[in-house]
């Protein structure tokens, strides 16, 4: 072993040679072709453009449809990760209540994220249809409305539907994980706590939550970040509409490389949101993530 | 209020915990019933005025038009065959970088971790003009490949952040006993190491099954022709369509559930305990 250990450990950089290769062929080599296609002039993909420097740049930063588009963006980041984190936590919280039957309702739970985006467009746009869809029936019959309510197809609620929609979708993975967070608490801080006359809330406050803190701050940066670049149930649903009250950005990134043909614009528009999104996850990982542990 | 909170007996208050969790099923799983219930409704009673909760008769047409007339089974057999080597390229990718990242001896080859989280936050959807030109350029666009390529740039950085956790868990005795008794690395890898990481090699796999298997938004730039088309694609086609056909389109979504949910059924177990094993240790 101490002979080994002495020879440069060639064996394990080969291993990790596959890893690398993809990282760097199809994640890093295509980031700096982003930045590289942000300085040009180029309009569809293959057709070589001119260096054109800063001007796609400012063709962005002068386009309102992109403050608009960051702006809605930011707000189903902020709908998804309240909807999500709520919902997933107060049920983690009521299943770790030690529940008959929770290993197989953490199951039925899961089943949602495992469908196809487009089947959970599917059966959105289908319960929520207007002219026959169950849940219009089901709000009509109890009297909660009268008229029936077009979900993704008004602009006042098409954003409010789809973040229900989505939340839908992905807040069973976070509820695993919360609740497995949870399950790591010993019990006999409970316990003692409850000897020492601490109520339910007091307890939430001083044990649980300072215990599951740091794994809450990471599902929240890793759900923020993924919830950021939600494109396919947009897209599908409502196509960035009715009168763009769905167009968020990367809507904006893939109609203006693959609608408009504005390969360097869609580029430049990319950089600065990957810029965006790291100043936010550096700031986060400092204020949130460090402070909790 | 909260003397009253903590006032509530343990009966009633089980009594309201028990009521949550079926509303929460309702919520959760209510809309895929519904669906499922939609596809074996004949085509009047599907866009009845009052929705029915169970087919007053049951029909199978959706079905047999289903089969008839689109390409329901290519594209079944497109995802599955995508899914399937997704996932095993996914493990032995991770399980091979893992192996030198977490067990060698150059001790900054974990920072690649640090890589891979850099890289599963970054916005794919960014991503997908440029992976776009790169498998033009190599040919690849339009073949199955360009399926499981993209599938893995997905699967492959969380995965390899998840299993850390897996490794570490595991003492280094262990496998400095086998150097001992004379084994080389790789039998000492793959005897010792391999059987005790399995748990976490489940959850990645499973991982990678559900994201290839839900995955719409890079195959429908990189899968074109009609014979490479996966479920989601075609699914997308219906739902598309000016008149939606809504008992095609909700058997059609039907059948596209059922792999993933009969999938889920039995190695759900695995994928719960693995996730949140390695992502508490991360």
């Amino acid at each position: 072993m101490a002979a080994q250990a002495k020879r440069y450990d060639w064996v394990s950089i080969a291993l990790t040679v596959p890893f690398m290769l993809l990282i760097v062929v199809f994640i890093v080599f295509p980031v700096a072709l982003t930045v590289r296609n942000a300085f040009t002039s180029v309009t569809f993909i293959g057709v070589p453009g001119e260096y054109v420097g800063l001007k796609q740049f400012e063709r962005v930063v002068e386009d309102q449809v992109f403050w608009d588009s960051l702006k809605l963006s930011v707000a189903w980041v902020v709908g998804n990760a309240l909807l999500q984190t709520l919902v997933a936590f107060f049920f983690a919280l009521t299943i770790n209540q030690r529940l008959r039957g929770g290993a197989l309702i953490q199951i039925l739970i899961l089943l949602p994220w495992t469908i196809p985006t487009v089947a959970v467009a599917v059966v959105g746009t289908w319960i929520f249809n207007s002219s026959y869809g169950v849940v219009n029936y089901i709000l009509r019959e109890i009297g909660l409305i009268s008229m029936p309510i077009n979900a993704f197809g008004n602009p006042d609620i098409a954003m409010r539907s789809l973040i229900g929609l989505h939340s839908w979708h992905w807040f069973p993975f976070f509820f695993v994980v919360i609740l497995g967070a949870l399950k790591t608490v010993p019990n006999e801080l409970y316990e003692a706590a409850a000897i020492d006359g601490a109520n339910a809330i007091q307890r939430f406050r001083r044990i649980t939550f300072p215990l599951i803190g740091r794994i809450l701050g990471i599902v929240g940066l890793v759900g923020t970040l993924w919830s950021f670049n939600v494109f396919d149930t947009i897209y599908l649903i409502t196509k960035g509409g009715p009168v763009n009250s769905t167009y968020t950005a990367p809507i904006y990134v893939y109609e203006t490389a693959f609608r408009e043909f504005q390969m360097g614009k869609s580029s430049a528009a990319s950089v600065i949101l990957m810029l965006f999104l790291m100043v936010f996850a550096t700031l986060y990982y400092r204020f949130v993530v460090r402070k909790e542990s | 209020m909260l003397a009253a909170f903590e006032a509530v007996p343990r009966s009633l208050m089980r009594v309201i915990l028990t009521l949550v969790v079926v509303l929460f099923l309702v919520i959760t799983l209510g809309p895929l019933y519904w669906v499922a219930m939609s596809s074996f409704k004949t085509p009047r009673e599907v866009i009845a005025r009052t929705p029915t909760a169970f087919p007053s008769e049951v029909t199978l047409k959706n079905y047999e038009r289903l089969l008839d007339q689109s390409n329901f089974v290519a594209q079944l057999q497109n995802s599955a065959t995508i899914a399937a080597l997704t996932v095993v390229f996914t493990v032995v990718i991770v399980v091979l970088a893992a192996f030198g990242a977490y067990r060698g001896q150059i001790h900054w080859l974990r920072n690649l971790k640090f890589v891979a989280i850099l890289a599963f936050v970054f916005p794919t959807t960014l991503l997908v003009v440029p992976i776009y030109e790169i498998l033009v350029r190599i040919d690849l666009v339009d073949t199955i490949w360009s399926g499981v390529l993209v599938n893995c740039i997905l699967t492959v950085p969380f995965s390899f952040w998840l299993i850390e956790g897996f490794f570490d868990s595991i003492p280094r005795e262990l496998e400095e006993a086998a150097y001992v008794d004379g084994a080389n690395r790789l039998q000492a890898g793959v005897r010792i190491l391999l059987p005790l990481i399995t748990p976490g090699l489940a959850t990645v796999g499973i991982f990678a099954f559900v994201t290839s298997w839900t995955e719409y938004t890079f195959a429908s730039v990189l899968l074109i022709n009609a014979d490479l088309k996966t479920l989601p694609l075609g699914l997308a086609d219906i739902l598309a369509q000016y008149n939606i056909n809504w008992g095609l389109l909700t058997s059609n979504t039907t059948l596209a559930m059922i792999p993933g949910i009969l999938f889920f059924a039995f190695a759900g177990r695995y994928f719960i305990d693995g996730l949140v094993a390695g992502a508490l240790k991360a």
